[in-house]
């Protein structure tokens, strides 16, 4: 933790609320963005990261974060989304639905050890997965920005561009998997692990 | 030919089912079916590769997703939104009334926040300029009071000798106007772009409500007069040390005393210091903001009706407000006269008819020429009034 983040931490958890403000001001946009890749719902999103600045203020400010501030947000958001899905789908009564919330929940867990990626807000991180688009291929290309530039679901990808939507699938795919090849070196950026434990709920 | 040998490579160490990829492909789109679903868990419980295979697939999904340009979120309009909440949350501010300029900030957040206050006020200008071009003034001149309504549907009572400025590109993407003197606002409803008012001394942000704000450059106070809904309020001279923001409720007035630092003028720290005898304040500089609940708050707004109600107003107050109102000049000499209060409605009364009223209940005599009134002080009456004081 730098020390810049150490004295932000101290001023927030005496209650200093000038430096919580300046912490949320420069992660709301960023959290926002990555819920709503997860959940899929703008108010949504803007709710959960909201959430997880208010308990951090009402209840957490004197459990120490001790990793990194984008770190344990990025926790805190991810875990929000997470929630949020399965309790939506719980919501839907239908039978279809809560039974695809068991296996959900199930993969959700397996992977949340290794989710909060701390690092995600780090520019580097964002200018070489700039760099990485820009070098697919032309359609794969204009396929992955439409979608998560554009934040376009892939039936709307399929038809804005007038063709199935299995080739949308296998051409996001394949962004992802060249992505993954290219961002090699930077993957272990994306993996920092840190305690879980912090963000319970 | 490149990239298809190197997923060949790929392949070739880890075989991913072709089912297997439209499962994540699907559960990446929020489209997933629950007997997918239960495939696709089966498959990452199978074995570690393909756990972190489906980690470093979906982590890079995510996080390209922070280049999305679609999706704007305000932060500057959630935090209005949340620091209400936090006010509540936290205990210890529930009853800070008077807000302390002074919360002691380590040095190294002060210089963080101080750069990037003026990163961000550097910006703002850049922007403001490159958008603008051109401002738009409107004044009500001394005498009259003028009704406008800006572009974005904002409804804008000016009172007499006050003026507002604002950018040609004001109600597209940005909502912040200057002002000198008096105004009372109805803000169009827009929760996309703030409503920001300047003042010399303090910034009131609002979303869509009704307020009053008085800033008179010849005053030592600038008062916020909430009706409807809430306002922000934070001091423009950041060295000040404002480490908080205030929200008013309705119903509420924040006065903001202006603190005359004299940089060159003796006369000026002399004033202040009186001042501060005057109304008791026994330190220095620390309180400069406070809220007062008022029950009504139309002796603060009423200035723009017909009905103009005025509420306890020392004398030199309110003939510091006939000035303007009447475009008139006004000098009173004896300073026995300061300190009678004096409530009441006027209804379109001549400047004369005002004069007449005020002689009824205070010991004072008047002589009109043009647009210069001297008072003095009835010495028989005063006498009377003292003698029934006793």
């Amino acid at each position: 933790m730098t020390e810049i983040e150490k004295t932000l931490l101290e001023d927030i958890k005496n209650g200093d609320v000038k430096s919580f403000e300046l912490v949320f001001k420069s992660y709301y946009s960023r959290l926002c963005k990555y819920a709503k890749s997860m959940v899929h719902d703008y108010d949504a999103s803007a709710d959960i990261v909201k959430d997880v600045f208010i308990r951090w203020w009402a209840n957490n400010r004197n459990t120490s974060v001790n990793t990194s501030i984008s770190g344990y947000l990025y926790a805190g958001v991810h875990n929000g989304c997470i929630n949020y899905t399965l309790r939506t789908l719980k919501n839907n009564r239908t039978v279809y639905e809560s039974e695809l919330a068991m296996p959900l929940s199930e993969i959700f867990s397996l992977v949340s050890s290794d989710y909060p990626t701390a690092n995600l807000g780090a520019q580097e991180l964002q200018d070489a997965i700039e760099k990485a688009i820009a070098k697919l291929p032309d359609q794969c290309r204009e396929i992955f920005i439409l979608s998560r530039v554009e934040n376009k679901s892939h039936a709307e990808i399929a038809e804005k561009l007038g063709i199935s939507s299995n080739t949308v699938k296998v051409q996001i795919y394949r962004a992802l998997l060249k992505l993954k090849q290219d961002l090699k070196e930077y993957l272990p950026l994306l993996f920092l692990l840190f305690g879980n434990q912090i963000f319970q709920n | 030919m490149s990239h298809f040998l190197d997923e060949l490579k790929m392949e070739n160490y880890q075989i991913i089912p072709e089912q297997i990829k439209e499962d994540i492909i699907n559960l990446l789109d929020n489209k997933i079916a629950a007997d997918e679903a239960k495939r696709l868990l089966l498959w990452l419980k199978h074995n570690e590769e393909n756990k972190k295979f489906f980690d470093e697939i979906t982590n890079i999904w995510h996080k390209s997703s922070s280049l999305s340009k679609t999706d704007e979120f305000d932060s500057n309009e959630a935090w209005n939104d949340i620091s209400k909440q936090l006010r509540r949350a936290s205990k210890q501010e529930s009853k800070n009334i008077i807000v302390n300029w002074f919360k002691p900030l380590s040095k190294v957040a002060a210089v963080i926040i101080i750069v990037v206050l003026s990163a961000m006020i550097i910006r703002q200008n850049l922007k403001d300029k490159a958008e603008s071009g051109q401002f738009v003034e409107m004044v009500a001149p001394m005498g009259s009071r003028s009704i406008l309504t800006l572009p974005d549907g904002t409804k804008v009572w000016l009172n007499s000798g006050s003026k507002i400025s604002f950018s040609n590109s004001f109600g597209k993407t940005t909502r912040y106007l200057r002002l000198d003197g008096e105004a009372y606002f109805v803000v169009a409803k827009n929760k996309k772009i703030p409503f920001v008012v300047h003042t010399s001394e303090l910034n009131v942000t609002a979303l869509g409500t009704v307020f009053n704000v008085k800033a008179y450059a010849d005053e030592k106070t600038v008062e916020t007069t909430l009706v409807e809904g809430s306002v922000k309020i934070e001091p423009t001279i950041k060295d000040r040390k404002s480490s908080t923001t205030l929200v008013l409720k309705p119903n509420q007035k924040a006065v903001y005393r202006k603190i005359e630092i004299g940089i060159d003028n003796e006369k000026n720290i002399v004033k202040a210091q009186d001042n501060q005898k005057d109304e008791k304040y026994t330190s220095l500089v620390p309180i400069a903001l406070k809220v007062d609940t008022v029950v009504d708050t139309k002796p603060y707004t009423s200035w723009k009706d017909n009905r103009w109600l005025f509420r306890r107003e020392k004398l030199d107050n309110l003939i510091r407000k006939l000035e303007r109102r009447y475009d008139v000049e006004i000098t009173f000499k004896d300073d026995a006269l300061k300190n009678y209060t004096f409530s009441g409605s006027l209804y379109d009364e001549s400047i004369e008819q005002v004069f007449n009223a005020i002689k009824l209940i205070a010991p004072i005599d008047y002589k009109i020429e043009h647009r210069k009134i001297e008072i003095t002080i009835n010495n028989d009456l005063n006498r009377k009034y003292e003698n029934l004081k006793k």
